[in-house]
């Protein structure tokens, strides 16, 4: 909403200066978000001039001798308001006009203009009309326009939060709060003017009192359509408001002023002088002033003449009634409708108005008669023949004002503050609230204070919330005892980190892209997606079931680079327990982890940095359950749709799967266009924080000596370290410690289809030295061992 | 041959056998035909007593002054030999073995500061879901029907009565609802958050918030004001100040916007903060009596302040960024400058 500076001044007696005033407005809620000079793109050198003569030739141009307050000037104009005796801006030649054109002396025929006499948007007003003079009764010529016009104005652009809308989108709304804020009840004089009888009477029926609980009216006949006086046109223009005549911007101008819409309907194009407020019916058909045809619903209410609607209540007028240059009379509305209405309607038809945005907050009931009469008023001056008929105000229920209790003592434990009754009393009173035998009444436009805590916030802001002394809360501190899942994720992600890993953040959808990239088997859970109604575009369309998408699309973004990107995130995937979803989906935390590329930042002292592959990552994933301290996790070959057939691993845990890793499916890497290669995995997270183990259980470092011995075995190229692993532990004893692989060789003398697998076995005692002959004793046994269950041929 | 000359030959020839010697064992076989107890020196020092009287002095002040200048000879051929061989020197300007580290997104590393500071001031950490139901999402916080934020063209639907959680705040009364009636109720809930909202600067579709709520018998608005300064204090430094500006929010009366001093140019005014000198950082205000009664407790008994700050915005303000998408992007190149500083 935007409200003229001056305007607000004007009303409320203050002196701040714009930057002050809108500092002012700021805390007390009014949020202003812009401060727009009106004045500001005004030719410098324009200045006031009196047309003294006008010379009308017969091709329509006025030529007209001005005194422009020096040497006097002959202009030329084809303005139809033209005309002796009134006061334009004008601009002399050589002066730069706000589109940028610079005014020169122009021929025509016989006469040489010198410089332009100025419409408003000639001057560079915003909205100002272009279609006739600027022109004021008075001015000194040669003035400057700025001041002259009143276009030394700020514009304040307001975003209004919902409770300050329903009473500030006036100016005297704002007025009453920044005359408070300065310490003064706004008092506002009332207009009345007596009606004649001798006109018409506007006669008003409402069948739906609910929607209107009030309708007040006045015909006025005589009436002539003009432009309106520049004051008026200011006052609309600062306000961003477009003049359009003086009937429509007297409307306008007491809207703007007291928030009160009004509407003229053209009495003489109304079917019958009865007005009807009822319900539309069903399908019935109005063309609103935009010149669109709406089809009407039952729920709208509209404003009709005995057969059909000539506008919808409180949100636009309808073509058939408009008033235009040759009305004479009219009939004037100033309602109150019921708020939700209105905005449903307006929605509905996707019509929002300033008379709309307006109710559909919450006007003032009380203010109908008297934006009424402040019409009237305007309407002296700017029709001065118009003769209005007796002010008709249908009311079917009185309004029952709104009363709480003012409980200083609970205001200030709820605060924080210590102030007396009388204090709290006198900052409601400076807002319009009356003390009332209940505690306190809340005057009628506050239609945003209900409860008692609405008291409560009202004292706050005039006390200034920045006023209220600050303290800490004692309260009993419970503590935070973080569970295992925020304990697991920093201790992941500080392990990840370290191990060279980016975290990621992307975004929570499952674009169709991502799905023609992975192409799931059919009815894997990686298609069974939460869909999103109304997604803004088509991508947004899925939440994901899975964060390889997102990696991918990351990996590809950074694959150019030379040591590729090696990343991970760790986030929610969105689950439907049914689709269409009627409950909660699951929202399972899964950790994404991929790399491209090298394994390491190349360097100069190692030429041949190797690219990433399973093991590389299996390395990473066997630091991260060691962080994790899961210990009995087990790893098997995996299918993964997604991985590379024989190049991927599950990792499995007392019979659930952790997760599935693994060097990426070539098909899927050519359809995301990553030509280097690529190893990926997704984790169940909340599955490794269930496999997670508590605090380690430590020994103390050994004491006695350890004795390490090789050992090379020649087997079949199917059999796995695994089972040589638990071939070696089932046979050498408890006292082996450790089996370290540490050479795998293919090729002469070995036979192809076999392999040669070297370890070598660590065994320890806790209570002693172990000798050559008992570890002899051991070996053997392993060795018997790996003969006979798999076949092995022993080397050493 | 005079002693004294004797025992300045044999002094001159060790001294050269010292000089040619190339290893410890050389120097020691020199050592034992010189001083060692058949050494030639030896028997001249041994054989003094046999000298005139005359000669005695001189010779044994000669011999012994040769003795002292072979050992100490010997010393120092020692030391020479048994000194580590020095291998040539390096670049020390050549690159180092990198150490290759990745880094948090700074996303979470702002959302583990604010955690930190919440739990350091007794907060917990409470959890939600993103789907969530229109109940808890808008109606139990006092979000009428007729709001614009329950339009579908503010909010995401999925299916009929589920929305992506538009704020945090559902947090809120999912957790006093587990745990009412007991006090206090003093949490932190961080999580994603939905709007349908175009992608700029300054929006994004998808985006952090945390909310924090503290509810129990005699919380007032003084303590929102000091919980928030000493938050903001925390975060920002020691020397920034917070400032409230009324605003409204359906689920808190009263309702504030709250600044605080823009880390640009201490409230000089900046372009960053458009010449105000503060920066907007969260909404807070009072839990709203329907609220803390949707949540299961009593408004007449206890009260309680909430507050939800939008994390990208706190970053953006932090590292002073001035672009939301770029949290988004992904680019490595940005992402690898959060590693390093103190906090």
């Amino acid at each position: 909403m935007k409200a003229s500076y001056r305007w607000v001044r004007r009303r409320s007696g203050s002196e701040q200066s714009p930057e002050e005033l809108a500092e002012t407005m700021t805390f007390l809620g009014l949020n202003v978000e812009e401060i727009a000079y009106l004045g500001s793109r005004v030719p410098a050198g324009a200045r006031m001039a009196e047309i003294l003569e006008v010379e009308r030739r017969p091709d329509g141009l006025a030529v007209c001798r001005i005194d422009d307050g020096a040497a006097g000037a002959t202009v030329a104009s084809r303005a139809p308001n033209v005309r002796p005796g009134i006061f334009a801006p004008y601009v002399p030649p050589g002066v730069a006009m706000p589109d940028g054109h610079i005014v020169e002396a122009v021929e025509f025929g016989s006469v040489i203009s010198a410089g332009i006499l100025c419409s408003a948007a000639e001057l560079g007003v915003p909205g100002g009309p272009s279609e006739y003079l600027l022109e004021v009764d008075e001015a000194v010529p040669g003035a400057d326009v700025v001041v002259a016009l009143g276009l030394d104005d700020w514009t304040f652009d307001l975003d209004l939060t919902p409770n300050y809308a329903t009473h500030c989108q006036s100016v005297i709304g704002i007025a009453r709060e920044v005359s408070a804020a300065e310490g003064r009840r706004l008092e506002i004089p009332v207009s009345e003017s007596p009606g004649n009888a001798d006109a018409p009477r506007a006669d008003i029926v409402i069948e739906d009192s609910d929607l209107c609980p009030r309708y007040s009216a006045v015909a006025v006949s005589g009436i002539t359509v003009a432009p309106s006086p520049w004051w008026i046109q200011r006052d609309l223009l600062a306000s961003g408001v477009r003049p359009i005549n003086n009937i429509v911007d007297a409307t306008n101008h007491v809207m703007l002023e007291t928030g009160q819409p009004l509407h003229a309907f053209d009495l003489d194009r109304l079917g019958g002088e009865r007005i009807v407020v009822r319900r539309a019916r069903a399908g019935e058909k109005l063309v609103t002033l935009d010149g669109r045809a709406r089809t009407l619903d039952p729920s709208d209410l509209v404003i009709a003449d005995e057969r059909d609607p000539v506008g919808l209540a409180g949100v636009m007028g309808g073509e058939n009634s408009e008033v235009h240059e040759g009305t004479s009379r009219i009939i004037l509305e100033s309602a109150h409708f019921d708020a939700t209405n209105v905005l449903k309607t307006a929605r509905r038809l996707g019509l929002q108005t300033d008379a709309s945005l307006r109710f559909e907050k919450g006007c003032d009931p009380e203010a109908t008669l008297r934006a009424l009469h402040d019409f009237l008023e305007l309407l002296e001056e700017i029709s001065p023949a118009s003769a209005a008929g007796p002010v008709e105000d249908v009311r079917p229920r009185d309004r029952e004002p709104v009363r709480l209790p003012l409980d200083a003592e609970r205001v200030n434990a709820f605060l924080g503050t210590e102030l007396g009754e009388d204090r709290m009393r006198a900052y409601l009173e400076l807002l319009g609230f009356t003390a009332c035998p209940e505690g306190v009444e809340v005057p009628s436009w506050r239609a945003d204070v209900r409860i008692p805590v609405d008291l409560t916030e009202e004292v706050a802001r005039m006390h200034g919330y920045n006023e209220i002394p600050a303290s800490l809360p004692r309260t009993a501190v419970t503590g935070y005892v973080p569970g295992r899942g925020p304990v697991a994720e920093d201790a992941a992600v500080e392990y990840l980190v370290g191990a060279g890993f980016s975290e990621i953040a992307t975004r929570s959808w499952m674009p169709a892209a991502y799905l023609r990239v992975l192409d799931p088997p059919e009815d894997h859970p990686h298609r069974h997606l939460v869909p999103v109604s109304n997604p803004m575009r088509d991508d947004q369309s899925r939440l994901r079931s899975t964060l390889l998408g997102d990696a991918l699309e990351v990996l590809a973004a950074g694959s150019a680079r030379e040591r590729g990107a090696h990343v991970f995130e760790l986030s929610r995937v969105y689950v439907p327990r049914e689709l269409p979803p009627v409950s909660l989906p699951e929202e399972p935390k899964r950790l994404c982890l991929a790399a491209s590329g090298r394994v390491r930042a190349s360097h100069w002292m190692e030429t041949d940095t190797p690219p990433v592959d399973f093991f590389h990552l299996k390395g990473v994933v066997e630091g991260l359950l060691g962080v994790l301290a899961i210990e009995e996790a087990a790893m098997v070959p995996s299918e993964a749709y997604y991985l590379y057939p024989g190049r991927a691993a599950r990792v499995e845990c007392h019979g659930s799967v952790l997760g599935e890793f693994g060097e990426l499916h070539p098909e899927i890497a050519r359809r995301a266009d990553l030509d280097s290669p690529v190893v990926i995995g997704e984790f169940d997270f909340d599955a490794l924080v269930c496999c997670a183990g508590g605090v380690p259980r430590v020994q103390p470092a050994p004491v006695y000596p350890a004795s390490g011995r090789d050992i090379a075995l020649v087997v079949p190229e199917e059999t796995m370290h695994r089972e040589v692993v638990r071939c070696i532990e089932e046979s050498a004893g408890d006292l082996l410690e450790e089996i370290h692989l540490f050479d795998v060789y293919r090729g002469d003398p070995i036979p192809s289809g076999s392999k040669s697998m070297a370890y070598h076995l660590r065994y320890r005692s806790p209570d002693r030295t172990l000798t050559d002959e008992e570890v002899e004793v051991f070996q053997d046994r392993v060795r018997g061992a790996l003969r006979r269950d798999l076949g092995a041929d022993l080397r050493s | 041959m005079d002693p004294k000359e004797r025992v300045g030959e044999l002094l001159h020839r060790a001294l050269e056998e010292i000089a040619d010697a190339d290893d410890e064992g050389a120097l020691e076989r020199i050592r034992i035909s010189y001083l060692g107890r058949e050494g030639s020196l030896t028997a001249i020092l041994r054989s003094i007593g046999e000298l005139p009287p005359e000669d005695r002095a001189p010779v044994g002040k000669r011999a012994n002054a040769a003795k002292n200048q072979l050992e100490s000879a010997l010393e120092t051929a020692q030391e020479a030999l048994s000194a580590i061989p020095f291998e040539a020197p390096v670049d020390v300007s050549a690159p180092g073995l990198p150490v290759d580290r990745g880094t948090r997104h700074p996303l979470r590393i702002v959302l583990d500061e604010v955690l930190d500071i919440f739990v350091a001031m007794g907060y917990s950490v409470a959890d939600g879901p993103e789907v969530e139901t229109e109940w808890f999402n808008f109606t139990g916080l006092n979000i009428p029907e007729d709001h614009p934020a329950r339009d579908m063209q503010d909010s995401y639907y999925v299916g009929k009565d589920l929305v992506l959680r538009s704020q945090t705040s559902p947090i809120q009364l999912r957790y006093m609802r587990e745990h009412a009636p007991q006090l206090p109720v003093q949490i932190v809930g961080p999580g994603r958050t939905y709007r349908r909202d175009t992608e700029d600067p300054s929006h994004s579709p998808v985006f952090h918030q945390c909310e924090a709520l503290l509810v129990d018998r005699g919380i007032t608005m003084g303590h929102l004001r000091g919980t928030l300064t000493e938050f903001a204090r925390r975060l920002f430094g020691e020397h920034v100040n917070v400032r409230f500006r009324p605003s409204y929010f359906p689920f808190t009366e009263p309702s504030a916007e709250v600044d605080v001093t823009c880390t640009s140019c201490g409230e000089r005014g900046c372009p960053a903060c458009g010449g105000k000198g503060f920066m907007e950082i969260l909404g807070a205000g009072m839990v709203h009596p329907t609220v803390l009664e949707n949540g299961g407790y009593d408004p007449e008994a206890v009260s309680g302040f909430a507050f939800g700050m939008g994390i990208e915005r706190l970053a953006m303000i932090k590292y002073g960024i001035n672009d939301l998408r770029s949290f988004y992007r992904n680019d490595l190149r940005f992402l690898g400058q959060f590693g390093g500083g103190l906090r």
